[in-house]
Formats: structure tokens, C-alpha cells, sequence
């Protein structure tokens, strides 16, 4: 049995899975429902071990080195080519990756765009006061989920992190703990709270609003909190909460993120948490969906000083979000040769922007078959990050952790995405210095 | 001995019962939210709740309780 081993599904990253391997079968520990079925991945029947090309619209297995020419061929002949970057990968593929965008003037771009974006922004605009999920394990004594069903999107949030471990400073687990859920919808995670500040949807502006006005003294009008969805009593609950807690989080999701006010909401709540912090000590954090989305964050930030659509086409980076995202750029068929690795955007992306998609040169690096793969020309097999390969992620609270290896990728042409990276990136110097 | 049915299917492998059952909390990495799967009553397999040690349950009930999904019941 392998122990302590992280789960590279969520933003979690659960460091306490236990996994073994026995007879083509995958048995795991600690893993929720989502980690656990991420883990068969290892040997499910569908898994891509071979690379592909499309020859006559169909995609047939061709050997290492001939889809590898293929794709390097695509990217050096394309003029203005993209890169987009998933998550459930390692950092180090994210650098090898940020040498392809620059080395070939590309645009690069990652999911942070397509969920946490309006976060990113607000941070820019506003300052964020943060802190590890560990400190928030041992210190926060009020949890304020909004915008975020933790039972769907990180099951294991409560349990592990926020609201029922025994800390150092809250040994009595859930009972010295208080749980507040801000959300226009009845979900599971409501059920277990102490408060549910129902507002009604696309009203989270106007109760940060109050809010902040509220702690700064002001009387709030009747017709506001009608106009929010919430009563008095709730409202003045949910403020007697946070003057009172000793250390407040607010753990937000894409819920708010995607209302309308969008990072104009995520702004409100920092400078909402800011305001917090005059009455006691309040932390605000982000529960990103998937496992290294802040790790793409973190790698282009310290490399190229940008978070994320970047374009390299003059020679140094220029960021531009709305113009150098990629489903912007696909939408408005910007792109002539897409390098997409670890991420479906064929599913994921707007229409418009899959439709243009469908009519750009492709080249994907995935571990299964999917919409992003179908509309490939070539497809380079993936290897599974934590499991096969190791490496760095970085957990939703921005903190760096090595992830290992527990057993060996289905075939011998590659050890790791950032090795197939760099393999390709020799291939197209080797090809355009020719 | 107290009876503990598993409703596997609405089961989403969240945790919240094995932190929460008083027998395993006395095991301080458990408590911490970090089990160890070796004398708890119930613990995470496969992405689903499931039973270590019968023997030890004492028909509380918190695991029932904590379960916003209804994936557990525990009768005296």
C-alpha cells in the first residue's frame, strides 16, 4: 500500500490517500468519490497509449516520432499559434510549456481564465488577504462558504480543512466551530449550517454592500434587504457571526465569481474582508476547482510576471486578458494552430469558440478520449501527474507541494508531460532551424 | 450491537462521518482530519463509506448526523 499520496483531482489535494494496485485493480483510501474514480484512471480500458494523427478525418496510431514531427510541423508553420494549459498537470510542464510560447512568439493561456478569472482581477484590483488552508484548520472559528457547495466541488473541504478537524486552536472540532453558507440555492452543504444567508441570485454585490456598510455602523434600509432576499434577522445573524468570530474565512467559489459584477463582486470581497480585519481577524480564500490551477498562476507569475493570457508575439510578454484568452481568440478565429495540454477545451469552451476550434490545426496531450481530442490532428498520449510522474503542485492556497509517483506510464516514449514538452520544443528548433 | 447501513450510491466519499464519530476522533491524526484506517469504526474505501470495526461502534449516531447526504444509518 502506498501512503501519504496526494490526490490530483480537486484544489484540495488531499496528502492522505492511500492507494494500491493489485491484480488491475485500483484500491484506494481517504479518497472521496471524485479522487477515487480519478485514481482508476490508471486502468481504465479507455486510456490513450498511443500517439494519434488524423489521416482522412479519422484518428489512427502512429509511432512517437512521426506525431511528434507532425505537431512540431503544425506549430512551426502556424503565424500565430496559442498554447493552453490545463491543470491536472506539473508545474515543470508549465515551464516547458511558457519556453514553447515564447520561443515560438504564441499566445499562452490556462484554465485560470475560465473559472477563477474575475478572482485574478479582483486580486489586482483590491489586494487579497489570504492564508493556508492549515491556518484556517487551526485557527478559523467562523468558515463563510459562499458562492461554493463544498459537498459537490471539494467534498473533502470540511473534513480535512475547515470545519470539523480538531486544530491547534480548535480542539473541540465542529462544536467550537460555526459554519455559514451564503448561497441562492438549497444545497447539501446548507443542511449542515448554522446559518443560510439565501439572497436571491445575482445579488451578491448589493449584500457585500450592506454588509460592509453595516459593519462601518450605517442603519440598512428594510427595502435593500428586500431587494437582497433576506430578512432582517438573517442579516443581523450573519453580522453578529463575524464581529464575533476570532478568525474568520471566507471560502469563495465560482458561484460569486460568475454572478453578475463578476470581479467587480470578488473586489467587494476583499475589500470586505480588509474591512473584517477592524473588527478581528478575517482571511478570504479561493476554492479553485482543480488540482494545479494555482500552480499555473504561480509558475507564469514568477517566470513571466503575468498570471495568465500572455502573448509572446513581440518578442516579450504582453498581457491582455480579453484579448489573449483563448476562448476569446477562438471565438474570434484569431488562432491558426492550437497546442492545448491537459485540459478539455472541447467541452468547456463556448460555442463559438469550439466551432472555430473544429477548423483550427490541433494538437492535444491527454490520458483519455474527449471532445478536445476528437477535434485533434495530433495526439500525444498523457501521462496521469501524481500517479506516474512526479513533480510540484500547488494546492488552492497557493502553497507548493512535491507530489510522488506511485507507479510507471503505460509506455516508454515519455516519463512525464514536461518531458514530452520538451521533447516537442527540440523538435521544432530542430525543424525551424532546418 | 448497533447495525450500520451504508447507502453506497448517495455516497460522495466527503469524510465528515469518520471525523465526526466519536470512536475514531480519539485517535489524534483522525481528529486532525487525516485518518489512519486501522482501529476506526468507519473509514473512506474506494471513494465510499464503509465499515472497519463493527465492534466498536456504540450506535451514537454522529455519523448519521453530520451526513448531508443520507449515505448512513445506525441503529441501537
Amino acid at each position: 500500500m502506498h501512503e501519504n499520496i496526494m490526490c490530483p483531482v480537486c484544489g484540495c489535494t488531499c496528502d492522505d490517500i492511500k492507494v494500491e494496485i493489485k491484480d488491475n485493480e485500483v484500491y484506494t483510501q481517504n479518497a472521496c468519490v471524485m479522487g477515487n474514480a480519478k485514481f482508476q484512471e490508471l486502468v481504465s480500458s479507455h486510456r490513450i497509449k498511443n500517439p494519434q494523427i488524423k489521416i482522412n478525418n479519422e484518428l489512427r496510431d502512429t509511432d512517437w516520432n512521426t506525431a511528434l514531427e507532425k505537431a512540431a510541423e503544425i506549430l512551426v508553420n502556424a503565424k500565430n499559434p496559442a498554447v493552453f494549459v490545463g491543470t491536472e498537470t506539473i508545474c515543470e510542464a508549465y515551464q516547458e510549456m511558457i519556453k514553447i510560447a515564447e520561443y515560438l512568439g504564441a499566445s499562452i493561456d490556462g484554465s485560470f481564465s475560465q473559472c477563477h478569472c474575475p478572482t485574478g482581477l479582483g486580486i489586482q484590483q483590491s489586494g487579497i488577504v489570504s492564508a493556508t488552508l492549515g491556518e484556517i484548520k487551526n485557527r478559523a472559528d467562523l468558515a463563510i462558504y459562499w458562492g461554493t457547495n463544498p459537498m459537490d466541488s471539494h467534498p473533502r473541504h470540511m473534513s480535512h480543512y475547515a470545519i470539523f478537524p480538531r486544530g491547534k486552536f480548535t480542539k473541540t472540532g465542529r462544536r467550537g466551530r460555526k459554519m455559514v453558507i451564503v448561497d441562492p440555492r438549497k444545497t447539501k452543504a446548507a443542511e449542515l449550517a448554522d446559518l443560510h444567508v439565501m439572497l436571491k441570485p445575482n445579488k451578491d454585490y448589493e449584500l457585500v454592500a450592506v454588509t460592509r456598510a453595516a459593519l462601518k455602523g450605517k442603519e440598512i434600509d428594510d427595502s435593500a434587504l428586500e431587494d437582497i432576499g433576506i430578512t432582517r434577522e438573517i442579516f443581523d445573524k450573519f453580522i453578529t457571526l463575524m464581529k464575533e468570530a476570532k478568525f474568520g474565512a471566507i471560502c469563495i467559489g465560482l458561484g460569486v465569481a460568475s454572478s453578475y459584477g463578476k470581479n467587480h463582486n470578488m473586489e467587494a470581497l476583499m475589500r470586505l474582508t480588509q474591512d473584517l480585519n477592524e473588527h478581528t481577524k478575517f482571511v478570504f480564500g479561493m476554492n479553485m476547482g482543480h488540482c494545479n490551477v494555482a500552480g499555473f498562476v504561480q509558475t507564469m507569475s514568477y517566470t513571466i510576471g503575468y498570471p495568465y493570457a500572455v502573448n509572446f508575439a513581440r518578442g516579450y510578454p504582453n498581457y491582455s486578458p480579453g484579448e489573449f484568452t483563448n476562448a476569446d481568440m477562438l471565438a474570434r478565429n484569431e488562432i491558426d494552430a492550437l497546442l492545448v495540454l491537459c485540459a478539455d477545451l472541447g467541452a468547456h469552451q463556448p460555442r463559438k469558440s469550439v466551432e472555430n476550434m473544429a477548423k483550427t490545426p490541433v494538437i492535444s496531450i491527454d490520458i483519455a478520449p474527449c471532445p478536445t481530442t476528437q477535434l485533434s490532428d495530433v495526439v500525444l498520449p498523457g501521462v496521469i501527474s501524481g500517479m506516474e510522474a512526479e513533480g510540484t503542485f500547488y494546492r488552492m492556497d497557493h502553497v507548493p507541494l512535491r507530489i510522488k509517483k506511485f507507479t510507471n506510464p503505460p509506455f516508454d516514449f515519455t516519463k512525464s508531460d514536461a518531458d514530452t514538452l520538451k521533447q516537442l520544443l527540440a523538435k521544432i528548433k530542430e525543424i525551424k532551424n532546418k | 450491537m448497533p447495525e450500520i447501513t451504508i447507502y453506497a450510491e448517495r455516497c460522495r466519499g466527503c469524510g465528515n462521518c469518520i471525523i465526526n464519530c466519536p470512536i475514531n476522533a480519539k485517535i489524534p491524526e483522525t481528529a486532525a482530519g487525516k485518518p489512519q484506517n486501522k482501529d476506526e469504526v468507519i473509514f473512506i474505501e474506494k471513494g465510499i463509506v464503509a465499515v472497519l470495526n463493527k465492534d466498536k461502534c456504540i450506535g451514537c449516531g454522529m455519523c448519521m448526523k453530520v451526513c448531508p447526504v443520507d449515505a448512513i444509518a445506525v441503529v441501537k
